[in-house]
């Protein structure tokens, strides 16, 4: 748990209640031809994803909607107690609502992935996380926008993103005063930079810290910025 | 029950009244009482002459005249406790005044029935007359009280108590009948104003049938006529998607009309529904924002755009939505290749759409105009 404690590969606890899915994840991580991630426990619940080898995992993959633990209901209102806990959340869910992206997010998590995502963006943002990178998925780009206060191009770059577009794509459209396409780096810092406003205004927990912290090492948000961004200014 | 604009006229005219009975008060004490008050103070001295009492009567009149006016309903201690003091002042000044009942010096008794009737404009007739009662009741007691009361006097007195009630119960009768004559107008022209709008809202409704049959019939009769003289070649890429973009528009119409909370969501998913009877594989993602509620023409806009997309996307479309008060961008990207450029149907509806490798971008804007925000 915590970045000090990675030694190269990424340590994965899964909390799935579906074999399919369990397997596909496995399956999908074995497959990184960087072999970047390892998935160290999983379970049907929380508590038993996280008895053993996954206590120590650098980052929990969550479902939303786990038979065990609610009987059917989403498990929205146990993130915020993970997170409080230290551990870095991901949420991996069908119910890519924005509002319950949102609320998931606000709670502590650090990313959203839409179960109907792709491999290799399951393994990018997993990764991301575990070293408190702003990553931005489309699903959650729909959580973000509305919620703190942002600059037009940041607010477009999170819409395209949103609606499916790649940061080349974003790019493109995203055009300089002078009429020139901007690069997808700055789209890339744009998202980046929208996520780090989010997360200053969020439920104040260590991941949410770190991730912060890390934004200010890339020179995301300065820390005098923070003071100025609060839930509920939009 | 009455409608607000019947009983907004009843309380116009009512309150109209009131202005009048606290006119009538006013000349009344100043025009006559008051200067009958300072001859007797001049002549008798201020105790005997009544110009206290004359003075307790203004003091309750303008209670009155300032509480009233203001109170659309009944209230309970204010008016009865004036109308003590109103009894009390007309008892002691019949009691006091020099020259006996029927001096005219003794005004007390038909100023408490004037005073009354503004005091007690917002009761009852019965509450109204049960003081006038009280008040000649007491005029009585001091006409025994004074030793005067043989039968010529009471004869008087009775004539007395029948001119003094004449002109404040005409004021309230007359007002009230007045007041019943509007409110009945009022109602009438509001029933007849709610049969204007039935008629106006069922001829609405009558135009929007009769709009979407046109509709339906333009998108569907055309191709039925080609397939039915066989000149529409089905193996034709454009065919299909012109046949794609028809079905998908009926079922939106369809819908149009469903008594949902989100229309525009609900008329998406329609469409969606029908690029997935295709096989087409939609993920139509929920809104970001609250969608305000827009026009069918402006939805049908909104939308277009992205049936024309759906009908040429092969397998897989993502539509998102994205919403303020002032603003919804509905956007489709797809493995799609539009068959023509996508146009907006309505002013305030700007399309876009960009393709690059095989996938398609299209969005359908909609912003508040700056002529609706002023």
């Amino acid at each position: 748990m915590g970045a000090s404690s990675l030694d190269g590969v990424v340590r994965v606890a899964l909390v799935e209640d579906q074999d399919v899915v369990v397997e596909g994840v496995r399956a999908w991580i074995a497959a990184d031809p960087e072999k970047r991630a390892t998935v160290v426990a999983d379970g049907k619940s929380i508590e038993k994803a996280l008895a053993g080898p996954g206590r120590d995992a650098d980052v929990i993959v969550l479902d939303l909607e786990l038979a065990e633990e609610t009987g059917g209901k989403l498990v929205t209102g146990r993130v915020g107690g993970l997170c409080d806990e230290g551990f870095r959340v991901v949420v991996f869910s069908v119910h890519v609502e924005p509002l319950i992206v949102r609320t998931v997010l606000q709670a502590g998590a650090c990313a959203f992935l839409d179960k109907r995502t792709e491999r290799s963006q399951f393994v990018d943002t997993v990764v991301a996380v575990a070293h408190d990178l702003p990553f931005v998925t489309p699903s959650m780009a729909g959580g973000l926008l509305h919620t703190v206060r942002l600059s037009q191009r940041e607010r477009e770059a999170l819409q395209y993103l949103f609606q499916g577009m790649d940061h080349a794509s974003i790019a493109r459209r995203l055009k300089k005063t002078g009429g020139d396409p901007i690069s997808a780096a700055t789209v890339k810092q744009y998202i980046e930079r929208s996520r780090a406003k989010f997360a200053a205004a969020g439920h104040p927990c260590r991941s949410q810290f770190a991730l912060l912290a890390r934004c200010m090492e890339l020179g995301l948000i300065r820390p005098d910025e923070i003071e100025d961004y609060r839930p509920g200014d939009f | 029950m009455a409608s607000q604009s019947a009983v907004d006229v009843r309380e116009h005219y009512i309150r109209g009244g009131l202005w009048i009975a606290v006119m009538v008060m006013v000349g009344w004490s100043l025009c006559l009482t008051g200067p009958l008050a300072v001859a007797a103070w001049m002549r008798y001295g201020l105790v005997p002459s009544g110009a206290l009492i004359w003075l307790a009567f203004a003091v309750a009149g303008t209670v009155a005249a300032v509480t009233v006016p203001r109170d659309r309903g009944p209230r309970a201690a204010l008016p009865w406790t004036v109308c003590c003091v109103l009894l009390a002042g007309a008892g002691a000044n019949a009691l006091t005044v020099p020259g006996g009942f029927f001096s005219h010096y003794n005004f007390g008794f038909t100023t408490a029935g004037l005073f009354g009737l503004v005091v007690l404009w917002r009761r009852s007739f019965a509450e109204y007359l049960a003081f006038l009662t009280a008040d000649a009741v007491v005029a009585l007691l001091t006409l025994v009280l004074l030793g005067e009361a043989t039968r010529a006097s009471l004869a008087s007195f009775i004539v007395v108590c029948a001119g003094g009630g004449a002109l404040p119960i005409s004021i309230y009768l007359g007002i009230r009948a007045v007041a019943a004559t509007a409110t009945r107008a009022a109602e009438a022209e509001d029933a007849a104003a709610r049969t204007r709008n039935t008629q106006l809202a069922a001829e609405a409704v009558q135009a929007a049938r009769r709009a979407r049959y046109e509709t339906i019939r333009a998108a569907a009769v055309r191709l039925l006529d080609g397939l039915a003289a066989g000149s529409l070649d089905l193996s034709a890429e454009g065919t299909r998607q012109e046949i794609a973009v028809a079905v998908t528009r009926l079922r939106r119409f369809l819908v149009e009309s469903d008594d949902v909370p989100d229309p525009l969501s609900h008329e998406l998913r329609a469409c969606a529904d029908a690029a997935e009877r295709r096989g087409v594989a939609v993920d139509l993602i929920a809104a970001a924002g609250a969608i305000p509620m827009l026009p069918v023409g402006i939805r049908r806009a909104l939308t277009e755009p992205i049936i024309h997309v759906l009908a040429a996307t092969t397998s897989r479309a993502r539509i998102t939505v994205v919403a303020s008060a002032a603003e919804v961008a509905v956007a489709i990207v797809a493995d799609a290749r539009l068959a023509a450029p996508i146009s907006s149907a309505d002013d305030s509806v700007q399309c876009d759409w960009d393709e690059e490798e095989g996938r398609l971008w299209a969005q359908a804007r909609w912003m508040v105009s700056s002529a609706s925000l002023s």
